[in-house]
């Protein structure tokens, strides 16, 4: 049998196993050194990632790099995760707030203008009224509305970590609710 | 209470687009290269690759932490005992073993360990290069009962003749399961071909050497982020007794870098033989436990300085160190990365010329200097460990851009 042969066939047998495993045992193998396992916690993990990043900063080219350095922070980090708590949540919260430090640099040095590559990938993405109505909300109210609704962070967790007191998200949230309201009316009125 | 639009939004999260490919491959690629410690930048082609060069960076500090992880080596010494159950290496032999929670893996073989760490399901590299006398033990451990596997095991030591042998991907492995001191214990043992009657013999030889402790401990991390980073919290410290059920009582002993002899921090109660205790490490610390007369091997806590760097004008900067005592008279560095070597470069030696005692957290040593940086540059602060160390690795500040 080849050694490529010999491989592959190995490949699925470990690919079986590892698909039965827990997070914490496949933490447990990544920290062992095992790329099996933390290949597998990659599969399962990158995508929800992503989409977090993607929803917070509502451009692809930057969710590429924030979730990608989520995930390499955090393999660089399992030592430090605490095994007792999902690691779901960890990853994600890792990625919201690099995601936040971005949208905040980009504030500060004025560097909001996306590359005619990041323009032309955002207008092929899938027309969802809901997503684009969230996606076209101001960084202020995107950032409560993604957190809210769509990581599940509470109210005074999404204060905690956009550091603003929880009555400002509180009426983020609601004059953002508005406005969605409001968008999404014009846009059924706009298709009936 | 939800309205109508809260659900339609929530329903929403369902409908984000997805990754790429490109994206994704390029991501696992940088994710396993961190899992590697690799130092190498991983090529996101973005704003934020300079902070990911920095997370790669802390991975390998991380890496080699866990290379620290007890094991034993023949070849340079007397063998060492592992802080949790593992194999006491023969003349000749290699053994590497960590204690995690709720499992222990020790592994021992009669060549050189490829693997930089212990591996939970397959030591690979070593596996693969696996040489026709070659001899691989992988004993994996977990508290009794914890795979809910209500079958009757044979105590230590465990016996080649009882074992179930297969052939898995060109190999030839035995298979043995076995109890003792709370843990159910698996046993691989590999041979690159059918084994030898001499071969058998050797590797029953080791197999009799597998130690497990009445007290086990392990901690984590293994190094502590600074006192400043949001990461930082108080050390996990656990592990298990040879003893289920009834409630035992086990005193953790800590032994402070500089102070002398261990002290008495905490005491708790076993929960169905396992103890856990979470402890405030401020400083490099070695713990160990002590359950009725028995005690613990010995892990080591490491702690890194905190680190801040503020730019207070267009060209002054001052670098903050935290710690339990002060660095009054050593020299930071103010580095600033360069993008076309991928590697940091001092800009400036500060001296940290002022302290300032912090109740209950530590003295802040400080100082400021003028360097001119063009705007735009990261930049980071680093107190090397030759400056802080015995008692500290290197400290680095976060990354912040020029203004």
């Amino acid at each position: 049998m080849s050694r490529d042969a010999f491989s592959a066939l190995g490949r699925r047998q470990l690919d079986v196993t590892l698909g039965g495993l827990d997070d914490l045992t496949l933490v447990e193998g990544a920290r062992a050194g095992s790329r099996e396992a933390a290949g597998e916690l990659f599969r399962r993990h990158w995508e929800p990632v992503w989409k977090a990043a993607y929803a917070l900063v509502g451009r692809r080219a930057l969710a590429d790099d924030i979730a990608q350095e989520a995930l390499v922070r955090a393999f660089g980090a399992l030592e430090q995760f605490d095994a007792t708590r999902p690691l779901g949540p960890w990853l994600k919260r890792i990625a919201v707030n690099r995601a936040i430090d971005e949208l905040r640099s980009e504030r500060r040095l004025r560097l909001v203008e996306p590359t005619e590559s990041d323009q032309a990938a955002e207008r092929r993405e899938p027309d969802d009224a809901i997503v684009a109505a969230v996606r076209g909300l101001d960084v202020g109210k995107r950032l409560v509305v993604v957190m809210h609704f769509w990581l599940g962070y509470t109210v005074t967790e999404v204060a905690d970590a956009l550091a603003v007191p929880a009555g400002t998200v509180a009426s983020r949230l609601s004059r953002a609710l508005a406005q969605l309201r409001a968008d999404l009316e014009v846009e059924r009125a706009d298709s009936a | 209470m939800p309205t109508p639009l809260d659900e339609l939004i929530r329903q929403a999260a369902a409908r984000l687009p997805a990754p790429t490919r490109n994206a994704t491959t390029r991501a696992r690629r940088a994710a396993l290269a961190a899992l590697d410690g690799g130092s190498r930048r991983p090529r996101s082609g973005g704003r934020v690759s300079l902070l990911a060069a920095a997370a790669v960076l802390l991975a390998a500090g991380a890496a080699a932490g866990f290379l620290l992880a007890p094991s034993g080596r023949t070849a340079r010494g007397a063998p060492v005992l592992p802080a949790g159950p593992g194999f006491v290496p023969a003349n000749g032999w290699n053994t590497i073993a960590t204690a995690r929670p709720r499992v222990a893996v020790a592994v021992a073989a009669n060549v050189d360990l490829l693997d930089a760490a212990v591996p939970l399901l397959w030591p690979q590299r070593t596996l693969e290069r696996l040489p026709s006398d070659g001899i691989v033990l992988v004993a994996t451990l977990r508290p009794k009962d914890e795979l809910r596997l209500l079958e009757a095991r044979p105590s230590l030591p465990l016996d080649l003749r009882d074992a179930t042998m297969a052939t898995v991907r060109g190999l030839t492995r035995y298979s043995m399961r076995g109890a003792r001191a709370g843990y159910d214990i698996d046993v691989d043992v590999y041979f690159a071909e059918p084994p030898s009657a001499p071969l058998l013999a050797e590797a029953q030889a080791e197999l009799g050497r597998l130690a497990v402790p009445p007290i086990t401990i392990f901690a984590r991390p293994s190094i502590v982020p600074s006192p400043i980073s949001p990461q930082f919290e108080p050390v996990l410290l656990g592990g298990s007794i040879a003893s289920r059920g009834t409630p035992e009582t086990v005193t953790v002993q800590a032994n402070e870098c500089t102070f002398p002899g261990w002290r008495d921090i905490v005491s708790e109660t076993t929960d169905d033989g396992e103890w856990r205790a979470r402890v405030p490490v401020a400083t490099k610390s070695a713990f160990r436990a002590k359950w009725k007369t028995a005690v613990s091997a010995t892990v080591t806590v490491q702690t890194r300085p905190g680190v801040n760097l503020e730019q207070l004008g267009r060209r002054t900067w001052s670098i903050r160190v935290l710690a339990q005592r002060s660095f009054l008279d050593r020299r930071a560095r103010l580095q600033r990365f360069d993008v076309r070597t991928g590697r940091w470069k001092t800009v400036k030696l500060v001296r940290l010329t002022e302290k300032q005692r912090t109740r209950g957290v530590g003295v802040w040593t400080y100082g400021t200097a003028r360097a001119l940086v063009r705007s735009g540059s990261q930049l980071r602060a680093y107190v090397p460990r030759q400056i802080v160390g015995p008692c500290y690795l290197a400290g680095y500040s976060i990354i912040i851009t020029a203004r």
